[in-house]
């Protein structure tokens, strides 16, 4: 099984990964888009950190930056996965494409990594032996090697 | 004493309630996302070259947060809005 993306040169990047992982994305970003237009989830911890306050010990600052910039931030992250979504089959992805992939995964590890409450020093392999953390668990490592990936193959210029 | 009044020539000082260059963006550790991300997030947003987005991320990720932008309020908070919208913890301020 071979998991690999690469640069493509221009900005564009050549992405090598079985389909199945390819499927679980696109049902990835797809659930992602969900929730993020689900009112029920706004309590979510994990929607909590993908929307976190824009300012320090000044809820009345985030309350306005919420109504100000909110529905943008919404929509870019619906778009982001939106792409996903529709790329998630091709080999060699544009720019925007890559973007919106890094974007994307990113998301759905501040979920995935918050419902986990993963931190610093978190023992994944110990994680991924408990029967109800580790599907989740090696779905995170997994997006965790697609985004460094990512990050080393984009060209951020 | 002299009670006598004085004209001293005081500066005039302008009335700027909102000076220029008061804000300030702040990006927070957190252990989710990656290093590498954050670089390449830094380098893509703001233009800084690897070695000025890596020693950003370096400050965040030891000293738990860094500086990453300043200037006018609404230049901030749509940084800080661009910044959520790569997931990483952002939050704006005055400068202060």
């Amino acid at each position: 099984m071979n998991v690999a993306i690469t640069s493509a040169g221009g900005g564009a990047v050549a992405v090598d990964l079985p389909e199945d992982l390819r499927d679980l994305l696109a049902s990835l970003a797809k659930q992602l888009a969900e929730l993020i237009d689900d009112p029920d989830a706004a309590d979510d911890p994990g929607m909590a950190r993908l929307f976190p306050p824009a300012a320090v010990d000044d809820p009345m600052e985030a309350l306005g930056f919420e109504q100000l910039m909110g529905d943008a931030i919404r929509a870019g992250k619906r778009e982001s996965a939106s792409i996903v979504r529709a790329t998630a089959h091709q080999k060699r992805l544009t720019p925007d494409e890559t973007l919106a992939w890094m974007r994307c995964l990113n998301d759905i590890r501040l979920l995935i990594g918050t419902r986990l409450d993963v931190r610093e020093d978190t023992d994944f392999e110990a994680m991924v032996d408990d029967p109800l953390l580790e599907q989740a668990a090696i779905v995170y490592v997994s997006l965790s090697e697609l985004v460094e990936m990512l990050s080393r193959a984009a060209d951020p210029s | 004493m002299s009670s006598a009044p004085t004209v001293v020539d005081e500066p005039i000082v302008e009335d700027v309630v909102e000076p220029d260059v008061p804000w300030i963006v702040i990006v927070w550790n957190d252990p989710i996302n990656l290093m590498s991300y954050v670089t390449w997030v830094f380098q893509k947003l703001f233009g800084y070259p690897r070695t000025q987005a890596e020693k950003l991320m370096m400050d965040v990720h030891v000293k738990g947060k860094a500086v990453v932008a300043n200037g006018p309020r609404e230049r901030c908070e749509a940084d800080v809005a661009a910044l959520h919208g790569y997931g990483l913890w952002a939050t704006f301020q005055r400068d202060r």
